[in-house]
């Protein structure tokens, strides 16, 4: 029958879903919801389909040493040993002769846990290295958040319950928080108004109320069309505005900028549209914006967020049950403190991680020689991925930890296997419910895997470094971590635990960690920090519709219902229902060019091309194509050789939807 | 009257094949085979019709159409259940041409046909189905009878669906999709 025991999934989603998983005789043979964990107690398809992830025949078991050419997909087999000692001798030439800034070293978001933090223990005793900074997918919100709050929280997933009106903005949780849905769906049957606002008509627009599609990257004009609406005729909540907000007359000088009428021509959304919603905000209290993580991917991404952030404050619907902005919960993640040793000084984080292909050929002084990839799938992940793999062609070593070979592991010299999420004991945090739970060790790493603490341990003994900053034993290190917190390994495997300082209803105190103390209207750092205004304005994005007679397709590349980025490629269950890559586009685009459903097409711009088939859908506007992200050279190529790499205008976010492209037909 | 009938609400369901990823690993199903499978109508969004998600397996018939047309009596019910045995089937697949919803699924490495069994071991030891537990949108139920809360509210048939010659335990609830066909929905004058 075989035993259960709680895990947590670690992959980079917002719902970190508590398991339940079924070992038999030293194997994972099932995986069910949690029924302690209320917010996810269904796992989605990825989750349920681990057992078949874990044991692919596709995943890599021992360490491959490139053979011939790179890229060309010849591999020999070598023991930890050779690998090790290949490492090592490397790691040494390249600091003896470059310095440690010649090593370039990367962690994507492909496996949370605080163990993670690790790997600086074995780079900081190395003397450095170069990285990145700023972050692929949220950064520009979250300073946008940041900018207006003071801090990143939201209330409770289950407050959706009390909320009157929900607008979900750029968000389509039936791919990427199914778990949300169900708040949502028993919320609207309940009575609540549901407002969708997306460019593409997802499965939660159709049971929609009101259902708004901007073009793309004018999700800013349309928050500061609304504010001017309720700022200028009426509608916003005086003495909310008057006792907790700063910066409203400054606010509302400027906010004479925008109108009814400019707004809806920016936009695309008709002017009674947007009145509809106006209405809305100005009637039903409480009242949430639920924001998605694909409008701050444009170059005005940053003040998009700051823009649609300040809708809940001028109506009153912050620090009440129902109410609220609904961005980035990051009340369960709490600095575990990994101890270090001491940080070397030459640490270089110089590229942002969005200017990473720009940043591997621009480094010098020294220049790049080595990499070292974990986590991660840049050559899949990143944006403009063929400029990204010349610059990783110009490096003499590469070395990535995977569990599969990616694109990315394609082109190294050393890939070593990774473990899975059941071969180690951590801790994972959530950024959308309050809860700290384990990803605990349930089976022993698969036909001798080792894990990344581990490989990192024996490189720093064969250096010479102190290896006591990476103990074998990583549970009494977490556990002694977790005590400082009044938490234990123990008590995690009870269930998930609700972070004990975290509220399930954010600012009901009223107390703001900004410079004011008060909810900013304007905010006087995004002058100084981003050389910004101090009021939020709206900047077109510096690709779209327009901007290249060329391409004239605005492409968004949405997050795929069966996969996380390019993780789960490998898993047969999945590929089973998966249709592969298919661009959605509108009728009269595809008549434009002669397309039929189905038609095999390429997709390209000045940066790349990849190949996919057409999906004629009336769910977009004439100008919008839409694909989901995460597919492998081997499947058609990743989206992002058609993204530039460019930066957002706020928190280093990566504008991966400044995007413009044209189709054609294959063949 | 048997036991058990599906009750799916087309409102709630959001195509996330939860269900036919939990039926995969309950059955431990060969590659190419689902007893379960989701439906899309209208995929394209045309705005003049509903687009819904409709999530299918055996919907365990009253008359059922694979049991009668089996010329080797593979099939049986047991307490409700269409239950498919096996060692009986001859892979002649009759039962892939007469049945409506296409649940029997025919297996080519196995030369024989394959098919929910709703979860009858897990019923056994009073659990749901591995889809109905694995939803989480509660758009799939499992009930063991059809009260009159539930007859009043339920449909046996959509626009696009079979004639139910077969008296089908899947009952179907939830219209908002439908209704809502206005695309851009409510307009509001001001």
């Amino acid at each position: 029958m075989g035993k259960k025991y709680r895990t947590s999934c670690p992959r980079n989603c917002y719902s970190t879903c508590s398991l339940l998983v079924t070992v038999e005789d030293g194997r994972v043979t099932k995986i069910e919801g949690d029924p302690l964990q209320l917010t996810t107690r269904q796992p989605c398809l990825k989750g349920l389909s681990y057992v078949e992830q874990v044991y692919s025949p596709e995943r890599l078991v021992y360490p491959l040493v490139r053979k011939g050419q790179r890229g060309g997909g010849q591999w020999e087999k070598v023991s930890w040993d050779q690998a090790l000692e290949m490492i090592v001798d490397k790691l040494k030439v390249i600091r003896e002769v470059s310095g440690p800034e010649a090593v370039f070293y990367y962690a994507g978001s492909g496996s949370s846990g605080a163990l993670n933090k690790l790997a600086k223990a074995f780079w900081y005793q190395y003397g450095g290295y170069t990285g990145v900074y700023g972050d692929l997918c949220w950064s520009a919100g979250l300073e946008g958040e940041r900018l207006v709050y003071g801090e990143n929280r939201h209330s409770d997933p289950q407050d959706i319950l009390n909320s009157k009106l929900l607008i979900l903005w750029g968000k389509n949780p039936s791919y990427t928080n199914i778990q949300e849905t169900r708040w949502i769906l028993d919320a609207v049957e309940s009575g609540t108004k549901l407002v969708v606002i997306d460019p593409f008509k997802n499965p939660l627009a159709e049971v929609a109320d009101l259902f708004l599609q901007p073009r793309p990257g004018t999700d800013g004009l349309l928050a500061l069309t609304i504010i001017q609406e309720l700022i200028l005729d009426g509608g916003y909540d005086r003495e909310f505005v008057q006792n907790y907000c700063q910066g409203f007359s400054e606010l509302k000088a400027e906010i004479g900028a925008y109108s009814l009428a400019k707004g809806a021509e920016g936009t695309g959304i008709l002017a009674e549209q947007i009145l509809a919603l106006v209405d809305l905000f100005r009637e039903i209290k409480p009242a949430r914006i639920i924001s998605g993580y694909g409008l701050q991917r444009y170059t005005n991404g940053g003040e998009t967020v700051r823009a649609m952030a300040l809708i809940p404050a001028l109506t009153g619907n912050i620090g009440i049950p129902g109410g609220g902005w609904n961005y980035a919960n990051l009340q369960s993640s709490f600095d575990l403190e990994i101890p270090l040793p001491p940080e070397p000084e030459r640490i270089r984080l110089s590229i942002p991680v969005a200017r990473m292909a720009s940043g591997l050929h621009e480094t010098t002084d020294p220049a790049l020689r080595m990499a070292w990839i974990e986590y991660g799938n840049p050559l899949v992940s990143n944006p403009n991925v063929n400029k990204l793999k010349a610059g990783f062609g110009k490096l003499e070593f590469i070395v990535v930890v995977d569990q599969f070979i990616t694109d990315t592991a394609a082109q190294a010299d050393l890939i070593l296997p990774a473990k899975s999420m059941f071969e180690q004991t951590d801790v994972v945090t959530s950024y959308w419910h309050s809860y700290i739970q384990i990803r605990d060790k349930l089976i022993e790493p698969y036909a001798g895997i080792k894990t990344e603490p581990w490989i990192y341990r024996q490189l720093a003994l064969r250096m010479g470094y102190d290896g006591h900053w990476i103990p074998e034993d990583t549970e009494e290190l977490l556990d002694k971590q977790l005590r400082t917190k009044g938490l234990s390994l123990e008590m995690l495997r009870q269930g998930p635990v609700y972070a004990p300082w975290a509220n399930p209803v954010v600012y009901c105190d009223y107390q703001f960690e900004t410079p004011s103390g008060k909810i900013q209207l304007v905010s006087s750092e995004a002058e100084a920090i981003w050389g910004l205004t101090r009021v939020p304005h709206y900047r077109p994005p510096v690709e779209s519709n327009g901007s290249d007679e060329r391409y004239p397709l605005h492409l968004v590349t949405i997050h795929p219902r069966g996969r996380i980025h390019s993780q789960f490629r490998s898993n047969r269950w999945l590929n089973e229902i998966s249709q592969g890559p298919r661009l959605k586009m509108n009728i009269d685009d595809a008549i434009l060019r002669s397309l039929k459903n189905g038609d095999p097409i390429i997709i390209y711009n000045d940066r790349g091309k990849i190949n996919a088939s057409v999906e004629i859908s009336w769910g977009l506007n004439s100008g919008v194509v839409v694909i989901e992200e995460g597919w492998w050279l081997r499947e058609g190529g990743s989206v992002d050789v058609l993204s530039e790499d460019r930066i957002t205008d706020l928190g280093y976010g990566t504008a991966f939807h400044d995007c413009l492209v044209e189709v054609r037909k294959d063949g | 009257m048997g036991k058990y009938y599906w009750i799916f609400n087309l409102d709630r369901c959001i195509g996330c094949e939860s269900c036919v990823l939990a039926c995969k690993q309950e059955h431990n199903t060969l590659p190419g085979i689902q007893y379960r499978r989701l439906h899309i109508v209208n995929p394209e969004l045309y705005p003049e019709f509903p687009t819904y998600r409709i999530s299918i397996a055996c919907n365990h018939c009253e008359d059922p159409a694979c049991l009668k047309g089996c010329p080797v009596n593979a099939y049986r019910k047991r307490n409700g259940i269409v239950i498919h045995h096996p060692n009986e089937c001859i892979g002649c697949r009759y039962c892939l041409w007469v049945c409506p919803y296409d649940a029997p699924q025919y297996s080519k490495q196995k030369r024989k046909v394959e098919k929910c069994d709703l979860c009858e071991e897990r019923l056994i030891r009073g659990l749901e189905p591995a889809c109905v537990s694995a939803c989480p949108t509660q758009a799939l139920e499992l009930v063991e009878h059809l009260d009159s809360s539930i007859q009043g509210n339920v449909l046996t048939s959509i626009s696009g669906f079979p004639e139910d010659e077969t008296q089908v335990k899947l009952r179907l609830k939830g219209t908002r999709r439908i209704d809502g066909v206005q695309g851009f929905s409510k307009r509001r004058e001001r």
